[in-house]
């Protein structure tokens, strides 16, 4: 997974408060994919489309409510998407009432579609770490390597895996509350 | 935020870590006419000042930007022509008078009033306001349009925002894609302190039912 070739979050964020002339589309370049990968995994791709152009849409429109010391603004973006993804499941629910009896069950819930937020919002705080931290993540949790074993495999002192490991968890909390503000 | 959100422990994200798939930490590019779509909408709706820059080359842009100007005075004179030949252009399918409740909303809203229109375009619904008297909010605030779903005992079981409005021009807000006006069928106008909370302040100010024309 490679680190996004864009403009640094912090000052799409502030641009993007401002109204800045440029700062939606910097905003969709950083988060277009985030925003587009929730939907995709909760929706059709047709309705992933539509969802993703009307979280960007209202987003903008809302701008002057977005408010950088609170919050970042993929965590923003998330909490509106998860909010229009739960919205367009029910919606879609009643129609399929309204269209035959039949339960739709399979169809993703409001606590399932905050978990795969919860995912995206990892992997947006893992995309923003350095390439090192991003690596000593990936190897302890997703292939269970101790912290020795990633030592060695990185020529790294222990230390310096550990300090990652903390640093990468508390980047990893403050994505996830910035989700649900 | 809620409280079960407020702070997770270590562990929780540990457990969330060592959940993961590889396949989680790979983002799907959205298709380019998702991109269009967004700049069209707000290159077209945008009424606060801001101005969208295209995705593509400024030489294109700047042909894409004379032939949009060009095409917006076609749709100014075809307007014009459809309101100057018909008595009823037939776009309005709903309508709700807003009133104030003195009991529950903010007082700001005492003196307000509007009546909005459900419109619809090529398949595209908006809320237009007509006959708007609405106040000014407290600096740092804004007013906010909402569409709602009400649940059996006439409570919000769901809202949606159609972004803020200008006390001075209402003017039209597009329903978001997805929202059913027939199942969101309550206008809310409410007053919205810029604190970073996207969520509905409870400061209400006028609402009311759509009703079919």
């Amino acid at each position: 997974m490679a680190s996004p070739e864009r403009e640094p979050v912090d000052s799409v964020e502030k641009a993007f408060a401002r109204g800045d002339e440029d700062a939606l589309r910097a905003a969709y370049l950083r988060y277009g994919s985030l925003v587009y990968t929730y939907c995709r995994r909760t929706l059709d791709e047709s309705r992933a489309k539509d969802v993703t152009q009307d979280v960007f849409i209202s987003a903008w429109k809302s701008r002057g409510r977005y408010e950088p010391s609170r919050g970042t603004l993929a965590g923003w973006l998330i909490a509106i998407t998860k909010n229009r993804i739960v919205d367009n499941v029910r919606s879609e629910q009643r129609h399929e009432r309204r269209r035959s009896d039949n339960d739709p069950t399979g169809v993703p819930v409001a606590a399932e579609v905050e978990q795969i937020g919860d995912r995206l919002m990892i992997t947006e705080a893992l995309r923003c770490l350095s390439d090192r931290a991003r690596q000593v993540i990936t190897l302890h949790y997703l292939d269970d390597l101790t912290h020795q074993q990633i030592a060695d495999r990185m020529s790294l002192p222990l230390g310096t895996v550990k300090s990652d490991l903390r640093r990468g968890l508390s980047q990893i909390r403050h994505q996830l509350e910035s989700a649900h503000g | 935020m809620d409280d079960m959100h407020a702070r997770r422990s270590d562990a929780e994200l540990e457990a969330m870590l060592r959940d993961l798939d590889p396949e989680d930490l790979e983002l799907i590019e959205p298709p380019a006419e998702v991109w269009e779509g967004i700049e069209s909408a707000v290159r077209t709706a945008d009424d606060t000042g801001g101005t969208v820059v295209p995705l593509e080359a400024p030489r294109r842009a700047l042909r894409r930007i004379v032939l949009g100007v060009a095409a917006a005075l076609i749709l100014v004179a075809v307007a014009l022509a459809v309101t100057l030949t018909r008595d009823d252009p037939v776009i309005v399918v709903a309508a709700a008078s807003l009133a104030y409740d003195a009991e529950t909303f903010d007082v700001l809203g005492a003196q307000a009033q509007a009546r909005a229109e459900l419109i619809t375009d090529d398949g595209r619904a908006s809320i237009q306001f007509v006959d708007a008297a609405l106040p000014s909010p407290e600096a740092g605030a804004d007013l906010e349009v909402w569409l709602i779903r009400p649940d059996d005992e006439g409570g919000v079981a769901d809202l949606v925002s159609l972004g803020l409005v200008d006390p001075a021009d209402p003017g039209t807000l597009d329903v978001p894609a997805g929202y059913d006006p027939d199942v969101f069928f309550v206008v809310d106008i409410s007053v919205e302190p810029r604190d970073g909370d996207a969520r509905h302040s409870g400061r209400s100010i006028l609402r009311g039912p759509l009703e079919d024309i």
